[in-house]
């Protein structure tokens, strides 16, 4: 089988990287109040995994989640968020990547997985709200939204929601997986992605 | 004939926009530096003749920034986080949606490759990247589509049951986004795409005087964000 990428992948790359890119932003605008910012993640992963399943299935070659990964990175760099997001979204790539090559491109539970690790570059959409880059971002926001925000969100952000927060869109993303799996089930048959 | 300007200008355009009103600060000299932001994506309305969106941007802003003068000082409690909540969002985001919007809409694929291959990024991210770029319209269109087609079957898009109209949403969104892959990738193919070696181009990209002026705005608006208070620093 021939490995390099045709441009037939890379189109379906940026097809699907748009797809998802737009589900997930859309939820990730109602991040916006504060309560709901930290749980955002678990409908942005849910909804998020459905197109991503779907690139699942076509995808069957080494790389193309990992250009996905980078490509989410630099939309969101492009955003506004700092350099180093583009690291995470790499990253999510690359994991992916590693595990769909275990499921040998075409086991449902390896997708399901899928879904979630990918999930892993939300930690770049995050990226302003903590570490160095916290108290800035933090400071900009009181100018904006008033000092009564921001104490809310300094509250509930302390840097380990970080983690609590990539690890809650990844939860999402497996449940999406897991959901998307049994809403395209016929679809995936035709695909060829059967147990 | 007035040159357009540069892909890459554009792009970078978009990001200080982008960081500048997203992660900076709001009151004193920097007021002035969202300003200028602000009238980036105005005076490239102006030029493409989009006189009455320039119109609404130009009222959008005015509004909202007299409001979050006069809130802050005059205003408390729930009222005033509700006010700045739809003010904060609007000029976060107008700027750089707008700006977003004029890329997508006046720079051609072509014109978008040819500069990226200036600047050497690999052809893996390139076509994705173009892709993408084209394609958030396209969503739009699909999602018209099948709104109508459910509404035409009696399925509101609101729904008691989510699950099913999830279901109803998903799968014909599927099917047309593979279809469009594949004519695409066909439309790829009678572009020799696929074919190694260096491309020739007949789109012109180059930079000329309107793109010095555009960067050394944002680079000027760039070096007060980061010296001077600025959120993100590299």
């Amino acid at each position: 089988m021939n490995k390099r990428l045709e441009v037939k992948d890379l189109i379906n790359i940026g097809i699907y990287t748009a797809l998802h890119f737009l589900c997930v932003f859309i939820i990730a605008m109602l991040g916006f109040i504060p309560q709901v910012l930290i749980f955002a993640g678990i409908i942005e992963g849910f909804i998020g995994a459905i197109p991503l399943m779907l690139f699942l299935t076509k995808t069957k070659k080494p790389g193309m989640l990992t250009i996905m990964g980078i490509l989410l990175g630099v939309i969101t760099v492009i955003m506004g968020r700092p350099w180093q997001s583009i690291l995470f979204a790499a990253g999510a790539g690359i994991i992916s990547d590693i595990v769909w090559k275990l499921g040998n491109y075409k086991s449902p539970k390896a997708a399901v997985v899928c879904c979630g690790t990918m999930m892993l570059w939300m930690g770049a959409m995050g990226l302003p709200l903590f570490f160095s880059f916290r108290d800035n971002y933090l400071a900009s926001l009181e100018e904006g939204y008033g000092p009564d925000y921001v104490e809310v969100i300094r509250s509930l952000t302390p840097d380990w929601m970080f983690f609590v927060m990539i690890l809650i869109a990844v939860v999402g993303g497996i449940l999406g997986g897991l959901f998307a799996k049994r809403l395209l089930h016929k679809h995936f048959e035709k695909a060829g992605m059967t147990e | 004939m007035t040159r357009k300007l540069d892909p890459r200008t554009k792009l970078f355009l978009l990001i200080v926009i982008n960081v500048v009103m997203m992660t900076g600060k709001i009151s004193g000299v920097f007021f002035y530096v969202r300003l200028a932001m602000v009238a980036i994506p105005f005076v490239l309305m102006l030029k493409n003749k989009m006189y009455s969106g320039a119109g609404i941007y130009v009222a959008m802003y005015t509004y909202v920034f007299a409001l979050e003068g006069y809130t802050m000082e005059s205003i408390n409690g729930v009222l005033l986080i509700i006010i700045l909540f739809t003010t904060g969002m609007v000029s976060r985001f107008l700027a750089g949606g707008m700006m977003a919007y004029l890329v997508m809409k006046t720079t051609t694929v072509s014109e978008f490759v040819t500069a990226m291959e200036r600047m050497h990024v690999p052809k893996v991210i390139v076509i994705p990247f173009a892709v993408i770029f084209r394609f958030f319209p396209t969503i739009k269109e699909e999602w018209q589509d099948i709104r109508y087609a459910m509404k035409m079957r009696g399925i509101g898009a609101g729904g008691k049951n989510i699950m099913q109209t999830l279901e109803y949403v998903t799968v014909p969104m599927a099917m047309s986004v593979s279809k469009i892959a594949d004519e695409l990738s066909a439309a790829s193919m009678t572009k020799c795409l696929s074919v190694d070696g260096k491309r020739t181009h007949i789109a012109k990209v180059g930079f000329s005087w309107p793109d010095l002026i555009f960067a050394l705005c944002a680079i000027g608006a760039l070096a007060m964000h980061i010296f001077y208070g600025g959120a993100i620093t590299g």
